[in-house]
């Protein structure tokens, strides 16, 4: 024994001060027990001032404590008692619960020795208490936090191949607390493939290498749920230096990381999507410094990323465009609006204009504050181009329709005199000199004339429509329109045996200018009787049936038809002739058709050689 | 049958007023025709009519579109001629244009609105009419 260590034995046995030290400082109670008259026992001051209590109020009696300790801890603590006066060799050792005088539970370490006479008969307990409750209140906050944040533990002695696993590990693996694990089975719960691998090799050099280690790899849960977790794992050597023990966490981060595999996914397809972006786009600080630019905005601008980002975009905005742009863009900043977008112009690196359609938006940070702007720039320079160039041919066409209406004068003017003159001139030789009129080419000049004057009033009938306006469109009843132009032709009808019959509703009104009706109908009308047949009773049916906007007035005859196989291309063009009828002068249905369209309607004609011909006509009902 | 003593053309077409003239002798019940060439040229010789003291024409046919003053300024011109005889005044042109035709109308024309080229039948009934 080291002399020092001797000489503090005799003086504790001889000078009461030392012990008194001792007890005092270095526990937090001691008790000392008569077991053969149970009831006494002594108990240090400390040991009441841990718990709360004034020494000097306490008796030094067994029964002192009895009310104060955890009823629980207390059966366990008597079980020791009888175990360790049996047997020596099993410890006195627990921890035990008491309620401190204010409340609070506090937590002791409790040990004790008993003390034996010569025979080996215990007549006396020491103990000692050590105040753990600090610990005990760390662990339970650490256990709190182990349970918040989805840390279980596990510990894996290596000779044994056992593992220990904490209950929030087994509530990670989703199997009940009852569950034993081991080594093989702690494994298998890895998913099949990278991860099972990979924790297999991690296992394996923690084994043999003593490395330990730190990953994030997915398990599969006894509910079969795919669980991703991080594993921390620790070896520990004995004094042989060899691994004995790996011990470490299991940490549940599903949700996290299928949020953050979420957000990489997210980041990618951004990343993606402005890289590989048809149009060009840009990030933006507040100043309007480039930040990041994709490579079809560098087609569009000519400069290089490079060159971009020491650039700011009111260096290559166009001085005029540049107020309007910073005037919005500050609207943005002010929290006046989110985003804007506009057509501006852009300097071409080489000095040219682009014109681009702008559009931006800004990302804020948690306090409101501008992070950076998202710009997406479309190149509309050919859109531009293409609008000047449709502008230019709407003013040529507008030019040359105006040029086309002076020729409309001049036809329905100047030539109507002219050919007119000569008409009236011929007819008054024709009165002065009847004998000139034997001649066959002054018979065939007065013929000349005449169908000269027919052409120019066709074709001044024809301008005159197609120079109509719109704004003459009113609703008119059909009926009644119909009726007058079926009274006037009656004579030519009956004379021909046609049967006209008007089923036209009384009151179907359709958007139109009447002289069109009347013409559109007249024109119908001896259409049927100039084509009828002659084999047959003829008739023209008139009907009429709404269909949507449109009313369809139907001219159903029986006449001779029209071969549409050969015609129907040419059937309203002008001067087209289908029969060899003398009066056809193939100018009727081309007209008719000009004022149909004139007044947004259509017109379809179906027919059969030798049955007859319906002509469906296709007229507005309501304005538009 | 009464006469017309004075018609007047106001046409700056020889052909037209060639044929119209011919016309109205046809008719048998025009005295004489006055022939102007264009609208101003007709106001100065009705206002030297007024000067001496004759009769203004009891019928005039005019034209619309003729150089230095058409048809147009005439009408409005003529309004300015004081008289208290009355004359009929026809429109006689080879425009059939909406426009043409809806300006007669401010002019209360539109009745008396004849396209070109007008038939001898026409014209005697126009004659025929006054006479």
């Amino acid at each position: 024994m080291n002399y020092l260590q001797k000489e503090l034995y005799e003086l504790i046995k001889t000078d009461n001060a030392i012990f008194e030290f001792i007890q005092n400082n270095s526990l937090d109670g001691l008790w000392y027990w008569d077991l053969e008259k149970p009831e006494n026992e002594w108990m240090n001051e400390r040991f009441w001032e841990v718990l709360g209590y004034n020494p000097k109020d306490m008796p030094h009696k067994a029964s002192a404590w009895q009310d104060i300790i955890n009823k629980d801890d207390l059966a366990v603590a008597a079980n020791n008692v009888k175990k360790h006066l049996e047997d020596p060799n099993h410890p006195y050792d627990q921890t035990v619960r008491y309620t401190h005088k204010n409340g609070q539970t506090i937590w002791i370490r409790c040990k004790g020795l008993a003390i034996r006479n010569a025979e080996g008969v215990p007549t006396r307990m020491l103990g000692s208490h050590q105040d753990i409750t600090k610990l005990k209140k760390s662990e339970n906050v650490l256990k709190h936090c182990n349970e918040e944040a989805n840390i279980g533990f596990w510990d894996m002695n290596v000779s044994t191949q056992t593992i220990t696993w904490s209950d929030i590990t087994k509530k990670i693996h989703g199997v009940s607390l009852d569950y034993q694990p081991n080594l093989e089975t702690g494994i298998n719960f890895f998913k099949k493939g990278y991860s099972q691998d990979k924790i297999t090799d991690l296992v394996f050099r923690a084994l043999n290498h003593g490395e330990g280690y730190n990953e994030e790899l997915q398990i599969v849960t006894q509910q079969g749920e795919n669980k991703w977790v991080k594993v921390l794992g620790i070896p520990e050597r004995n004094h042989h230096g060899t691994i004995n023990r790996i011990y470490g966490t299991i940490q549940d981060i599903d949700a996290l990381k299928k949020y953050q595999l979420k957000l990489e996914e997210s980041e990618q397809a951004f990343r993606g999507n402005f890289e590989n972006a048809a149009i060009g786009m840009a990030l933006l600080d507040k100043h309007g410094k480039w930040l990041k630019v994709n490579q079809t905005l560098c087609d569009i601008v000519g400069y290089t990323s490079k060159e971009f980002y020491q650039l700011t975009f009111q260096d290559i905005t166009h001085p005029e465009d540049l107020d309007s742009d910073l005037s919005l863009l500050n609207e943005v900043i002010e929290g006046k609006r989110d985003h804007y977008r506009m057509d501006k112009r852009y300097f071409h690196k080489k000095g040219h204009l682009v014109y681009i359609h702008l559009a931006v938006s800004v990302v804020r940070d948690d306090k409101d504050d501008v992070l950076y702007f998202i710009s997406q720039i479309i190149d509309i320079t050919q859109q531009k181009e293409q609008e000047q160039k449709l502008k230019r041919i709407i003013e040529l066409t507008q030019d040359q329709n105006e040029r086309l209406k002076n020729f409309a004068h001049i036809v329905s003017h100047n030539l109507r005199s002219h050919s007119g003159g000569l008409s009236a001139l011929l007819s008054i030789l024709k009165e002065d000199e009847p004998d000139y009129f034997e001649n066959e080419i002054v018979k065939l000049l007065e013929s000349s004339s005449d169908n000269l004057n027919e052409t120019i009033e066709h074709l001044s009938e024809v301008v005159k429509i197609n120079l109509s306006s719109k704004e003459n469109f009113s609703l008119l009843p059909i009926k009644p329109i119909v009726d007058k132009q079926i009274t006037s032709i009656l004579p030519l009808a009956e004379k021909n045996r046609v049967n006209i019959i008007n089923n036209i509703n009384q009151d179907t009104k359709v958007l139109a200018i009447q002289a069109y009706l009347e013409s559109i109908a007249l024109n119908f009308i001896t259409n049927a009787i100039k084509y009828r047949s002659k084999d047959r009773d003829s008739y023209l049916e008139i009907n009429s049936l709404k269909n949507g906007k449109y009313t369809i007035i139907e001219f159903i005859d029986n006449g001779v038809g029209i071969n549409l196989d050969l015609h129907s291309k040419k059937l309203f063009g002008m001067y087209k002739t289908f029969h060899k009828n003398k009066d056809a002068r193939g100018i009727g249905l081309f007209i008719t058709k000009n004022q149909i369209e004139t007044l947004g309607g259509k017109v379809e004609v179906s027919s059969e050689i030798n049955k007859g011909t319906t002509f469906k006509v296709f007229l507005r009902n309501e304005k538009d | 049958m009464k006469k017309i003593n004075l018609a007047c053309i106001i046409d700056d077409d020889s052909t037209h007023v060639y044929i119209t003239k011919r016309f109205l002798d046809l008719t048998g019940v025009v005295e004489s025709v006055l022939i102007c060439h264009n609208g101003k040229d007709a106001f100065d010789k009705l206002k030297a009519i007024i000067v001496n003291g004759e009769s203004l024409p009891e019928l005039i046919l005019l034209d619309l579109n003729m150089p230095v003053w058409d048809g147009w300024q005439f009408l409005d011109a003529f309004k300015t001629i004081p008289t208290k005889q009355k004359i009929t005044i026809y429109i006689l042109t080879s425009s059939n244009s909406e426009e043409d035709i809806e300006r007669a109308k401010k002019y209360n024309m539109d009745s008396n609105y004849i396209v070109k080229p007008i038939s001898l039948k026409e014209l005697k009934n126009i004659v025929l009419d006054l006479a």
